[in-house]
């Protein structure tokens, strides 16, 4: 069977006789052809649109428009709100291919498809699957109090303060640098609480807009709606807005509601103060304040941590080069170090350049106290008594001759020989 | 220094495709990975990082839920955004969602979904991590009809809706 010369194509043929529905637009933006299907589709005939010219400035009015992509000769598919909907569903799901001339990559038409997408039907109900429960279960083995104990003495102070955090219900206020670990010791908490069973949220609270917030926890099907939420917590709750801090203290003073666990740089009585915070905040909901060490105050942790971010045994060298290091990331900071080493050993040479340096510089101590620079006076001073010296020397403790060899008057020489405490016989 | 980057894990480029004029204005980097070890590989690396994963409620989606939560133990400061592919009714919905979040997901997003609530969530985030705030604050969602551009020139338009086409 030989196949049609392209000059013979009836590509119209092919385009009428499919169930997709098609168009094309001309190299001059302007709607050429749409096959029945789009017709069927749309409700448009060829008729009243051939001709038409679709912009992207204003997708929502007008969604068959081939994005900007397009015309610079790119593929693209696009999901827009069908005629008449300001969102979907139904949706309109458009596909344009464009045609790219030979010579000068100029596109000579936009061939495209268009389906309609319905709503989306709601599923019958969905348990949370088995796997997922499973899954759910291994991460929360993951957050023992192994996780944040350590050799140094602030450790072991900060893992009884979680323990007993950990027994209660009640609300807790972590206070600590960045980077020091607070919502893995809010995870510590909730895992090893009585609330395990329920979900651990945290809300990252500044940065994501107020409504979204509102959506996630109080929208329709929100977290809040149903007895799943165990603990809430908030990371820097002083960023949300007054009235989702009010919403949210009305939920976590409800019986329903979850237990509240707040993380921040700043204590919850430093930020009502400031009126950056609901006072509910710092009178019921700090009920329990753990303050979390930065890593600088137990540096004999690093080996224990090391290990727990499963790195090699550190060598003697590197651990002192570590300990030299005074970690204003903390635990983020000391993360991305081990993270350089990718499983392997720790060697200097993967350590961050402001470690090798401070301990190049500790190991390689200036002098403690430079000599003095000497006056230009005492200089000369020291040399004229010195070619004096050397002139009485040479002329056996004459003066005169002396005098001669340095080209002055004796009187001259008697004076500075004077002034300068040179005894007569030269000595 | 290390770019900000915007990883997404999706089916399709729809979501990557409805992130990138945001990603790219701001110079940050958008990686659109498919499969489980490019995953692996774009959030591997440390550096401020936002993740989009889409996941099936309906299907296995715990083993997407499974990469959120071994991403948010090795890496809790890559923030999670979660797509769910569909609707799910109001009783199904809280104990998925509480799932995902239990898991470490920061935000789960159901449809429909529009371009401007998925910026909201990429671009907040980031500007969090790497300190910016650019964008204005709304204690509403936006709407989905935005006004032309003032300044700019509004070409001839058909509303099929209308039905009032102009004819060559």
């Amino acid at each position: 069977m030989s196949s049609p010369s392209p000059s013979r194509f009836a590509w119209r043929t092919l385009f009428a006789r499919s169930r997709t529905a098609v168009f094309v637009f001309g190299g001059d933006r302007k709607l050429r052809y749409v096959n029945p299907a789009w017709e069927q589709l749309t409700g448009k005939p060829l008729s009243a649109v051939r001709g038409a010219k679709m912009s992207a400035v204003r997708r929502s009015v007008s969604p068959m428009a081939p994005p900007p992509e397009v015309w610079a000769g790119q593929f693209a598919r696009v999901r827009r709100a069908a005629p008449g909907h300001t969102d979907g569903p139904p949706w309109w799901d458009l596909t344009f291919v464009p045609l790219l001339g030979d010579g000068d990559h100029r596109v000579l038409a936009v061939v495209g498809t268009l389906a309609v997408v319905g709503p989306v039907p709601s599923l019958p109900r969905v348990k949370v699957p088995e796997a997922l429960a499973a899954v759910r279960a291994s991460h929360a083995e993951f957050y023992t109090f192994e996780r944040i104990n350590g050799p140094s003495a602030v450790s072991e102070r900060l893992v009884s303060q979680v323990r007993a955090a950990a027994i209660g219900e009640m609300p807790v206020w972590l206070t600590g640098e960045p980077g020091t670990g607070k919502e893995t010791v809010a995870r510590v908490i909730h895992h090893n609480g009585p609330r395990r069973e329920r979900a651990f949220v945290g809300l990252v609270c500044g940065g994501l807009q107020p409504y979204l917030i509102d959506g996630l926890l109080f929208g329709k099907g929100g977290a809040a709606s149903g007895r799943v939420v165990g603990t809430l917590y908030l990371k820097n709750p002083h960023e949300l807005s007054p009235a989702t801090q009010e919403k949210i203290l009305n939920w976590c003073d409800s019986p329903a509601g979850p237990r509240l666990i707040c993380g921040s740089t700043i204590s919850a009585a430093e930020l009502v103060t400031a009126g950056k915070l609901a006072r509910p905040f710092h009178t019921r909901f700090a009920a329990f304040d753990i303050t979390l060490p930065p890593l600088r105050t137990r540096l004999d942790d690093l080996p224990a941590l090391a290990d727990r971010l499963g790195l090699p045994r550190l060598s003697a060298d590197v651990l002192a080069m570590l300990r030299m290091h005074t970690w204003p990331g903390n635990l983020r900071e000391f993360t991305a170090v081990v993270a350089k080493a990718d499983g392997g050993p720790l060697t200097k040479e993967l350590l961050p350049r402001v470690i090798r340096e401070r301990h190049l510089i500790a190991t390689n101590p200036p002098p403690a106290t430079p000599p003095p620079t000497p006056k230009l006076d005492d200089i000369l001073t020291a040399v004229e008594k010195r070619l004096i010296e050397n002139a009485l020397a040479e002329a056996g403790g004459n003066q005169g001759v002396a005098a001669e060899r340095l080209g002055v008057f004796r009187q001259r020489l008697a004076r500075r020989m004077a002034a300068l405490g040179i005894a007569e016989g030269g000595e | 220094m290390k770019f900000p980057r915007v990883v997404v894990w999706a089916f399709d480029d729809w979501l990557a495709n409805q992130l990138r004029e945001a990603v790219t204005e701001r110079k940050w980097v958008l990686q659109s990975v498919r499969t489980h070890a490019e995953w692996v590989k774009a959030t591997g690396t440390h550096g401020p990082c936002v993740a989009v994963v889409q996941a099936d409620p309906t299907g296995e989606s715990e083993k997407q839920l499974a990469e959120v939560g071994e991403l948010y133990r090795t890496n809790p400061d890559t923030d999670v955004v979660l797509v769910c592919d569909v609707k799910l009714n109001d009783e199904d919905r809280p104990p998925w969602t509480a799932a995902a979040l239990d898991l470490g997901a920061r935000l789960v997003l159901y449809p429909p979904l529009t371009q401007t609530v998925l910026e909201d969530a990429v671009v907040g985030l980031m500007e969090r991590k790497v300190g910016v705030r650019e964008r204005p604050v709304r204690s509403s969602p936006p709407s989905p009809q935005n006004p032309p551009l003032a300044g700019k020139e509004v070409e001839e338009e058909i509303d099929l809706a209308a039905g009032d086409f102009e004819a060559e």
